[in-house]
């Protein structure tokens, strides 16, 4: 029988030729139902989840036979919680690109289908060079997609993105070529499983540690090599970004993960450098959030925050902190596509970026509030969400490890207070702007469910952690066993 | 009946209120709206009456696993009662009942009245699983659900921007606690291996005195307690926070979140006796702010704001009796609190209500003649606050004032000054409000009026057990009894702590003569037709005291405004300058070498993505087959 994994992974590129030849019309619809379909057979592949099993739904085959490197793809304990935030942030994309108001092109479909297929890919890539591959390939697809639509500056806030990322994808690739070569039989058997078998030695770990750190970074990305997000996700096409800022936010946060074990020596001898660059990072984005009134831009310092929050956890090199940057990058995906669409519903309304200019929606638009108030609580970390979850983890980690690390990361909690209030009081509180009730429609019935599974979402995993932390601390477990 | 039922009765009910209310409130009307919000902690009140008749040992039980991480900790959504958390679920049932019932009246005509109530609900359950958690992340979950209700309660007329600015205040100042909290909570789990309350209090036998680790976790729990009880230096939001509606100040503000910290501390007293160091520094902050608290509110005008720095200054005493180990005496003083604190701000509410929402003491007087039983009632709750025997604040501050007097005679003279200024704010607010006469504009007089029944009926209830509260705690000297200490003894670790009966008489005899006198000075001066007995201008001392230290202005400058503008400056300069002029090196050189490879691109992405896909399909195709 054929891998599951590859199944989906072919139904989405063939939903894409699909797309192109339906037109216009239907492509959009039809991209909606396969992602639809892609997750409920995604749900049911978790019926029979068997985490004992170690790698589920295997596929291997050789690739370039000359280089002994081989293609290779499964599901396992790291990677589950990450397919399944691609598979349930897929639809709400498609619903963000079906109700926008631009019309958009077949090709623009396809290419998120495309994309989907990438992401798939990646996250349940084996080895370092299938996972390559699809770093680089999830990539293209996304760039084609904001540079298409999206606000008036965009093309040059892509070209920034693409030269950011090209320096670290030639760096990653470089690293990941030395690590084969320094391989016995060149990688054939290299799998993220057995990376704990072939230690490296120190001076090579650091070398292809700095590689990969950059690349990383950048893509994550982390403070300093974050200029690129705020204009990207200011002026790239919405729906676009809101997988981009939930899914795509968190290759680099996994690539850290996958090459752990490859790199743990390294990390552990830099961490009291590394840690404390992330801290740096997550209180640089939590000051700059609070400053600014654009809300795409908010959102993406918030984004630069917590993901240096996650980053942080994984360089502790604990059971505890690891967990929680695992948790952690599942539910900031869930939060950052909820934030994107709640702004995205906003902006619809107001043609405003500012929040400034949706003063008062509260009032007219009370379920909006609601659900964006309870998404609010939820990155800001309150318990019974999800948010507080992952944070507890984190900072448990972080004091593990030093309790100053602990202390001046979770400043983020108050800081995270002060700037998603901010941002939640001034865009929906306060007064309308305008003399007369403004024509802002109703919440359309997409736009409701789509926030209503954002809530149960975050209630759920709140409420109810503890068998998904169970998976994250197997996932912990092996990848700290030397 | 069965415990378990009872305690589930008790949790549970206030959240099915907040529910049904939240999702079908605007439905139905605001009778049946206003009734349902009023079963949810009616219903606790009863079953937490009937826990107790048949209570005869601690129970505690889970629900499910909530999470965990196996070697390191393991946390369920477990409950747990013992006599302390009884006493304080009859204080959160019982005062909470009566203040939704008294909200009724009070909030009946605002549109947000259903809203109003659902919070309300969600604020005793979040106040139940602070005291009913059995874990300390239990108990943090209630901590932060309280203030997230204090957030959504103060800024409950939220179109407008300096309510939403204390709200956001609040919340703030109480997150800095927080982060204390959820530190110490991390310190322990690591400490002990366990964040089980009752197995974190067992597994102190052969813990040094003074332990550094020790040390560290009390005092970060205690920046905690700082926070949610209003302590120095994190008091100012408590203050802001009058923003929200009265009857929020009276329950929340008053009776029942501001007093969580006490029972922190009180519900961890064990470990705290391990660290007398951290005891030390509890107790000067206790004294510090009690002292300075009630210096302020001799100048305030607000009512409201009066009553607030005044729960400042009470919440001061707890903790100078948790500083002093007396863990009962502290929560013996929640209790009487709960009732004349509530009642005071109850009172207020009915004033505010009757003159339609004048606050200003200058533009009252002489309302006794014209709110006959808001008069009666503020009167008791006066005379209990300032400590009248043998009303219940006479008992309680006498304890702690005892407390006081064995550990050092200089915590007494201290707590024996604010006690003197706590009389004297409190006279000139009675005064101030109920007699001379009244200092208004005559059309504003006629349309007083005095509040409706369902608002004065939980009124007169606080009344009663104002006047006999404190009867459950009587000293030595009087009986053989203190029944609260007596009931709580199995719960709490107190040290023991002994004054002479010389004392004991000494202190009443100067309390009586000291309030006789101060009741004369301040009528001579307040009760008065006159406003600028309020406004005259002051001198330096005055100026300060009004203006509340410029505590706000100071916090304003040295952090907030710091903090901004580094924000703003990492905005403007260092992410578009510093940052990119690196980024934008090796951007020049590649912008150049693009423009030969231009005509590459044709430019239709269309086209392009059909390569790619049909690439990619035979690609695979090629792999499998």
């Amino acid at each position: 029988m054929m891998s599951p994994i590859l199944i989906l992974i072919i139904f989405c590129i063939f939903t894409g030729l699909v797309q192109l030849l339906a037109g216009r019309k239907w492509a959009s619809y039809i991209g909606l139902a396969s992602s639809v379909i892609g997750l409920l057979y995604f749900l049911f592949l978790l019926t029979d989840l068997d985490l004992q099993a170690g790698l589920m739904y295997p596929l291997e085959f050789k690739w370039i036979p000359g280089l002994e490197v081989s293609f290779s793809l499964g599901m396992d304990s790291q990677n589950l919680l990450l397919l399944l935030l691609v598979f349930l942030i897929m639809p709400v994309g498609q619903i963000a690109s079906i109700t926008g108001s631009e019309q958009k092109s077949t090709a623009y479909y396809c290419l998120m289908s495309l994309g989907q297929a990438a992401l798939i890919g990646f996250f349940s890539a084996q080895n370092p060079f299938t996972f390559y591959l699809f770093f680089e390939l999830a990539l293209i697809p996304f760039y084609l997609m904001v540079l298409m639509y999206g606000g008036e500056y965009r093309r040059r806030a892509v070209f920034k993105f693409f030269m950011y990322t090209v320096f670290g994808s030639f760096l990653m690739l470089a690293g990941i070529i030395y690590y084969y070569t320094l391989l016995p039989d060149g990688g054939s058997n290299v799998q993220w499983a057995t990376m704990n078998s072939m230690p490296l030695g120190i001076e090579n770990q650091y070398w292809i540690f700095a590689a990969l750190l950059i690349a990383f970074a950048i893509k994550s990305p982390l403070f300093p090599f974050h200029t690129w997000q705020a204009e990207l996700y200011t002026q790239g096409d919405r729906p676009a970004i809101i997988i981009i800022a939930a899914v795509l936010s968190k290759m680099g946060l996994f690539g850290f993960i996958r090459f752990y074990p490859l790199c743990a020596d390294a990390i552990q001898n830099w961490s009291y450098f590394l840690i404390p660059i992330c801290i740096a990072g997550i209180l640089y984005g939590a000051i700059v959030a609070w400053r600014q009134s654009i809300m795409t831009k908010i959102l993406a310092y918030s984004s630069l925050s917590h993901i240096g929050m996650i980053a942080a956890a994984i360089f502790t090199g604990t059971v505890v902190g690891i967990q929680g940057a695992l948790f952690q990058m599942f539910t900031h995906g869930i939060l950052a596509a909820s934030l994107f669409y709640v702004v995205d519903v906003i902006i619809r309304r107001t043609g405003e970026n500012n929040i400034y200019g949706s003063a008062g929606m509260a009032k007219i638009h009370p379920r909006l509030a609601v659900y964006f108030f309870i998404i609010v609580l939820a990155s800001v970390g309150l318990p019974l969400t999800n948010g507080f979850i992952g944070e507890f983890y984190m900072l448990w980690g972080l004091t593990e490890k030093s309790i100053w690390y602990g202390a001046f990361a979770g400043l983020s909690i108050i800081l995270g207070a002060i700037y998603m209030l901010r941002f939640y009081q001034k865009s929906m509180f306060g007064d309308l702007q305008t003399e007369h009730e403004p024509k802002w429609h109703k919440l359309e019935l997409t736009e409701d469910y789509v926030l209503l599974v954002s809530v149960i979402l975050i209630l759920s995993f709140g409420f109810f952690p503890a068998t998904w932390m169970d998976l994250t601390q197997q996932a912990a477990n092996h990848l700290l066993t030397k | 009946m069965n415990p378990e039922l009872l305690i589930h009765i008790i949790l549970w009910s206030p959240l099915l209120g907040f529910i049904v209310n939240g999702l079908l409130g605007t439905r139905y009307n605001h009778t049946i709206a206003g009734t349902i919000a009023c079963l949810g902690p009616l219903a606790g009140f009863v079953a937490t009456v009937l826990l107790y008749f048949s209570f005869n040992q601690p129970i505690s039980f889970s629900y499910y696993k909530w999470f965990g991480a196996e070697g390191h900790f393991n946390i369920d959504f477990s409950v747990m009662v013992d006599q302390l958390t009884l006493l304080m679920l009859f204080i959160v049932t019982g005062v909470g009942s009566l203040i939704h019932v008294y909200s009724l009246g009070y909030m009946g005509h605002d549109k947000g009245f259903v809203r109003f109530m659902s919070y309300l609900n969600l604020f005793i359950f979040s106040m139940l699983l602070l005291i009913m958690g059995s874990n300390l992340v239990m108990l943090f979950a209630g901590w932060e659900g309280v203030g997230l209700c204090s957030f959504l309660l103060i800024g409950f007329w939220f179109k407008n921007p300096e309510y939403n600015k204390a709200a956001r205040k609040a919340f703030v100042m109480n997150r800095v606690g927080d982060l204390g909290f959820i530190l110490g909570i991390f310190m322990m789990g690591m400490h002990f291996k366990s964040l089980d309350i009752s197995t974190i209090l067992s597994s102190l036998d052969g813990i040094q005195s003074n332990d550094p680790q020790i040390i560290l976790i009390t005092l970060l729990l205690f920046i905690g307690v700082c926070g949610k009880s209003a302590q120095i230096p994190l008091f100012t939001w408590l203050p802001d926070a009058m923003a929200g509606p009265t009857p929020v100040s009276a329950l929340i503000h008053a009776a029942t979140m501001v007093t969580a910290g006490i029972y922190l501390v009180a519900r961890m007293g064990g470990l705290y006796n391990l660290a007398p160091f951290t005891l030390d520094i509890v107790l000067w902050v206790g004294l510090a702010t009690a002292f300075i608290a009630a210096t302020i509110a001799l100048k305030q005008n607000d009512i409201k704001k009066v009553l607030a720095y005044s729960t400042v200054s009470q919440l001061g005493y707890m903790v100078v009796a948790l500083g002093c180990a007396a863990y009962s005496s502290a929560i013996f003083h929640v209790m009487t609190h709960a009732f004349f604190k509530a009642l005071l701000f109850l009172g207020a509410g009915s004033v505010i209500h009757g003159l339609h929402g004048e606050q200003d003491l200058s533009k009252m007087g002489g309302l006794k003649g014209l709110m006959k039983s808001t008069h009666v009632v503020f009167l008791v709750a006066t005379l209990a606050i300032v400590g009248c025997p043998p009303l219940a604040g006479f008992f309680s501050k006498d304890e702690i004032l005892a407390v006081a007097f064995s550990h050092h005679k200089i915590y007494f003279v201290i707590l024996a000054l604010t006690s003197v200024f706590t009389a004297w704010y409190m006279f000139r607010l009675y005064f101030g409000t109920f007699q001379g006469q009244y200092r208004g504009s005559e059309e504003s007089k006629s349309k007083i009026h005095e509040s409706p029944m369902i608002m004065l009926a939980p009124l007169f209830v606080l009344a009663v057990l104002s006047i006999i509260g404190g009867f459950a705690g009587m000293p030595e000297i009087i009986s053989q009894h203190h029944y609260i200490s007596e009931f709580l003894k199995p719960a709490l670790a107190d040290q023991p702590h002994h004054v002479s009966h010389f004392f004991e008489y000494t202190l009443w005899t100067v309390t009586v003569i000291a309030l006789v006198s101060i009741v004369w000075l301040t009528y001579k001066r307040y009760a008065t037709s006159d406003p600028n007995v309020f406004n005259k201008k002051e001198n330096f001392l005055g100026t300060l005291l009004k203006d509340k230290y410029y505590l706000d202005e100071i916090y304003q400058t040295i952090l907030v405004n710091p903090l901004k503008s580094l924000g703003s400056w990492s905005k403007n300069v260092f992410d578009p300058v510093v940052i990119d002029h690196f980024v934008k090196l090796p951007g020049f050189f590649v912008t150049e070498a693009g423009q030969g490879l231009k005509p590459l691109q044709s430019g239709m992405i269309g086209w392009y993505i059909m390569s790619m896909t049909i690439g990619l399909l035979t690609l695979i195709y090629l792999f499998l087959f």
